[in-house]
C-alpha cells in the first residue's frame, strides 16, 4: 500500500456520487437565489424546507465523518515512526474510532430522519485537506481546520434538534460535539508541541489552516450573521484551544469567502 | 464481627498463583517489545486501510479496531520501562527480518476489490498468531512477578478475542463464491508460510520450545533465562 | 388548450421537461380521482434547488393550482437533473390533496399559505400514505420525520402519523382536531403562528 492515497482513490461502493464543491458554487441558481429575499438562513425549524435542510446536512455530517475517519486513518500509516511522535500515532488512531462512531451515529440519525445513505452527493473536499505530506500542515488542515468545522456544525445541528424538540438528534450531536472539541484540542495541542522551537514552521502551519478555513467556509455556507446557515461555535472552539483573537480571525476569512462567492455571482457586497 | 488482630496468611485459599515462571526481566521485555512493534504496525494497516476498503462496514470495523491496536501498542510502550528497557524504541523491534517480510505482505493490498485479502491476511493468520503468543506469555510467565504483563494481556486478548470474531465473521460474509473461497485461502497459504518462516509474533519459541524453555532457540543467554524456574 | 399547462414551458436552470411532467400529470390525476373536466396549471420555481423544497396545492377559480419548488423534482445525487419516481411521488401527494379540496371534505380547509406547519405536515402524511396505496415510490420516514418537525416527537404524534398514514378518507375538522391534540401533548412552547410554504421566502415575489 502507498503512502499518501490521492482523494480520487477513496474507495466507496456504488451509493455514493461524487460532487465537485466548484459545480455548487458555479451553480447559476446559487446567484437567482442570492439575489432573492430568502431571510435567514440559519438552520430553525421554522424557517422554509427546515426539514429536507436538516437532512441534507445531516447526510453532509455522515459524508464528512467518514472522509475524517479516512483522514485520521492515513495519518496512522503515512508517516514512518522517525517523522512522527509515537503519541501523535496513537491520538490519530483513536481519533480513527471516534470518527467511525460517529459515522455509525450519523448512519442511524440519517435513519431516523429518513435519509438513505447516497440520496445526496458527496463532496470530498474535506478529505483533500488530509493528504498534505507534512504531519504539521496535516495536523492543521484535519484536527484545527476539519474538526473545527465540525464543531459549528455540530453545534449547529445540536441547536436545531434542541429548538425542534428532536431528543435524539439532540443528544447525538452533543455527544459529537464533545468528540470534536477533543480533536481540535489535541490539533491544537501537537500545533503548539511540535513547533515550540520553530516559530516559522508554525507560521507556515497556521497559514495553511487559514487557506483551509477559507475553503472550509465553503462562501458563506459558514459564518457568524443570519445569512449563514453553520454558525461559528465560539464557546467550543475555545473549550479546543482556539484564542479569542483566532476565532475573530476565522469570522472575518468567513466573511472575506462570503463577500468573494457573492462577487463572482455578480451580486453587491452584503451588509 | 471480625477479629481485626486475627492473623491470615497472604494468599487467600483459593489463590493458587505460584513464584515460578518461564520468563526473566530481560526475555519479557524482549516479548513485549515485539508485541509493540506488531501492534504498531496493525493499527497502522488497518488506518491506512479505512480510505481503501469500499464495503461501508468493513470500513467501520477497521477504523474502530486500529484504536484496539494503537491502545495494545500504548500499554506496551508503558510495561518496556517497567521492564528496566528505559529507551523503549531499542526494544520496538520484529523478532526477525521474516517478520518484516510478513507485515510487508499483510500490508500489500491496496485495491478496492482486495478486501478479502486484506482481511484474510489480518483476521485468519496475524490474529491468531498474536492471540497463540500472548496466551502462551500468559500461562508461562509467573504469574506473580510478571503480573502487570498478565494484567495487560487479559485486557488486550479480550479484545484480540472480539475483534478476531468480528473480523472473521465479515470475512464469511464477504467470501460468497468458489472464486472468493480461492483467493482467500491462497493468500492464507502465502502469509502463512512467511508467518511460518519468521516463527511467530516473538520469533522461534514463541508458543515455547519442546524442552520447555520459552527462549528463542540458540538465542538463549543467561540473562535472558534467568526467570527460568524461579519467576 | 391542454387540460395540464406546465409554467414554465421550458426550462433553462434545471433538466427538466414539461411534456413529461405534464404527461405524468395526466396519468396520476386519473388515479387520483381529479375529475377530468377540472384544468389542472402547474408552477415550477427551477430557482430554488435542493434541499429548498415547497409545494403548494389549491383549487382556483375551479382549476387545480399546483407550485412547487424545483427541488421537489431534483435527484439528489445529479444537481438539476429530473428524478422522475420523485417526482411522481410529489405530484401524486399534492394531485390527491387538490382532489381533497375539490370535495365536500376538505371544503373549509384554508388555503395552503394560511395552514400551519403542523397542519400542513398532517395533510401531507395523509396523501402520501395514499399515494403508496396507489403505487407510488414513497418515503414513510422521512415523511414522518417531517410531521414529527411541527407535531412534536411524542406518542400521541406518532399516533397520529400512523392513523395519517393509514387513512383512506378523512375530513378537514378532523385533521384540525387531530393536530390540535398532537399540539396539546407537546412540550414544546407554541409555533409562531406562519404558513408552511413562505411565500415571502421560498416563493419568488417578482
Amino acid at each position: 500500500m502507498k503512502k499518501i492515497l490521492p482523494v480520487d482513490e477513496l474507495a466507496r461502493d456504488s451509493r455514493f456520487v461524487r460532487a465537485r464543491i466548484e459545480d455548487a458554487i458555479t451553480d447559476p441558481r446559487q446567484a437567482r437565489l442570492a439575489e432573492r429575499n430568502t431571510g435567514s438562513a440559519k438552520l430553525e425549524p421554522d424557517r422554509p424546507a427546515a426539514g429536507d435542510r436538516a437532512r441534507q446536512l445531516m447526510h453532509g455530517i455522515f459524508v464528512g465523518e467518514i472522509q475524517a475517519l479516512e483522514g485520521a486513518g492515513r495519518t496512522t500509516f503515512d508517516f514512518d515512526d522517525e517523522e512522527v511522535p509515537f503519541q501523535l500515532k496513537l491520538d490519530m488512531a483513536r481519533q480513527c474510532w471516534d470518527e467511525s462512531r460517529h459515522c455509525e451515529i450519523s448512519v442511524k440519525l440519517a435513519e431516523h430522519m429518513g435519509t438513505e445513505i447516497g440520496e445526496f452527493t458527496e463532496a470530498t473536499f474535506l478529505y483533500e485537506a488530509a493528504c498534505a505530506p507534512d504531519p504539521l500542515l496535516r495536523l492543521t488542515g484535519v484536527n484545527r481546520a476539519l474538526e473545527g468545522l465540525a464543531i459549528d456544525v455540530f453545534n449547529t445541528m445540536k441547536e436545531f434538534g434542541d429548538s425542534s424538540g428532536d431528543p435524539v438528534l439532540a443528544a447525538c450531536e452533543d455527544w459529537m460535539l464533545a468528540d470534536e472539541v477533543t480533536h481540535v484540542k489535541m490539533g491544537s495541542d501537537w500545533l503548539r508541541r511540535l513547533t515550540e522551537t520553530d516559530p516559522e514552521r508554525r507560521e507556515r502551519a497556521l497559514e495553511f489552516q487559514r487557506t483551509v478555513d477559507k475553503l472550509f467556509s465553503l462562501g458563506g455556507f459558514r459564518g457568524e450573521t443570519d445569512e449563514n446557515p453553520i454558525q461559528l461555535a465560539r464557546r467550543f472552539r475555545e473549550m479546543a484551544g482556539f484564542s479569542s483573537d483566532e476565532i475573530d480571525e476565522l469570522s472575518e476569512v468567513a466573511t472575506e469567502a462570503q463577500q468573494e462567492a457573492r462577487a463572482a455571482a455578480g451580486l453587491a457586497p452584503s451588509s | 464481627m471480625t477479629e481485626p488482630s486475627a492473623p491470615r496468611a497472604a494468599f487467600a485459599p483459593w489463590d493458587r498463583r505460584e513464584l515460578p515462571g518461564l520468563f526473566g526481566v530481560v526475555e519479557s521485555a524482549r516479548r513485549v517489545g515485539n508485541y509493540k512493534w506488531i501492534e504498531m504496525r496493525l493499527f497502522e494497516a488497518l488506518g491506512g486501510w479505512v480510505a481503501t476498503v469500499p464495503e461501508l462496514d468493513v470500513k467501520l470495523v477497521l477504523g474502530r479496531q486500529c484504536y484496539h491496536h494503537a491502545w495494545h501498542a500504548e500499554l506496551w510502550n508503558k510495561r518496556l520501562p517497567e521492564l528496566r528497557e528505559m529507551n523503549t524504541e531499542r526494544l520496538t523491534q520484529p523478532p526477525n527480518e521474516e517478520m518484516v517480510a510478513f507485515v510487508d505482505a499483510l500490508r500489500d493490498p491496496e485495491a478496492p476489490e482486495l478486501t478479502i485479502e486484506k482481511l484474510v491476511g489480518v483476521y485468519r493468520v496475524l490474529l491468531p498468531r498474536k492471540i497463540a503468543a500472548y496466551t502462551f506469555h500468559m500461562n508461562a510467565t509467573s504469574k506473580i512477578t510478571d503480573a502487570p504483563t498478565i494484567r495487560s494481556l487479559n485486557f488486550i486478548l479480550q479484545d484480540e478475542l472480539e475483534d478476531w470474531r468480528e473480523g472473521e465473521m465479515l470475512l464469511q460474509s464477504l467470501i460468497q463464491t468458489p472464486e472468493q473461497v480461492e483467493r482467500a485461502t491462497r493468500r492464507q497459504q502465502e502469509l502463512e508460510q512467511l508467518m511460518v518462516g519468521a516463527g511467530g509474533i516473538t520469533g522461534p519459541g514463541s508458543l515455547g520450545n519442546a524442552d520447555g524453555t520459552a527462549v528463542a532457540v540458540g538465542e538463549a543467554t543467561e540473562e535472558a533465562s534467568q526467570g527460568v524456574g524461579v519467576g | 388548450m391542454a387540460r395540464v399547462q406546465i409554467s414554465p414551458e421550458t426550462f433553462t436552470l434545471v433538466e427538466f421537461d414539461a411534456g413529461v411532467i405534464a404527461g405524468i400529470t395526466e396519468e396520476l390525476a386519473a388515479k387520483a380521482g381529479v375529475p377530468d373536466d377540472v384544468d389542472i396549471r402547474i408552477e415550477i420555481d427551477e430557482e430554488l434547488p435542493l434541499p429548498l423544497t415547497g409545494a403548494t396545492a389549491d383549487v382556483v377559480d375551479g382549476a387545480v393550482a399546483l407550485w412547487f419548488a424545483g427541488a421537489n423534482f431534483e435527484d439528489g445525487r445529479h444537481r438539476t437533473k429530473f428524478d422522475e419516481p420523485v417526482a411522481r411521488t410529489e405530484l401524486a401527494m399534492s394531485l390527491l390533496r387538490a382532489g381533497d379540496r375539490l370535495s365536500d371534505r376538505f371544503a373549509a380547509a384554508p388555503d395552503d399559505e394560511d395552514l400551519t406547519d403542523g397542519q400542513r405536515q398532517a395533510w401531507d402524511t395523509f396523501a402520501e400514505g395514499r399515494a403508496a396505496r396507489l403505487g407510488e415510490a414513497t418515503r414513510r420516514v422521512r415523511r414522518q420525520y417531517l410531521f414529527r418537525l411541527y407535531n412534536g416527537f411524542t406518542d400521541v404524534a406518532d399516533a397520529a402519523f400512523d392513523r395519517l398514514w393509514s387513512a383512506d378518507t378523512f375530513t378537514w375538522p378532523e385533521l384540525e382536531e387531530l393536530c390540535a391534540r398532537c399540539a396539546a401533548a407537546d412540550p414544546r412552547p407554541q409555533p409562531k403562528a406562519r404558513a408552511a410554504v413562505r411565500k415571502e421566502t421560498l416563493k419568488s415575489t417578482g
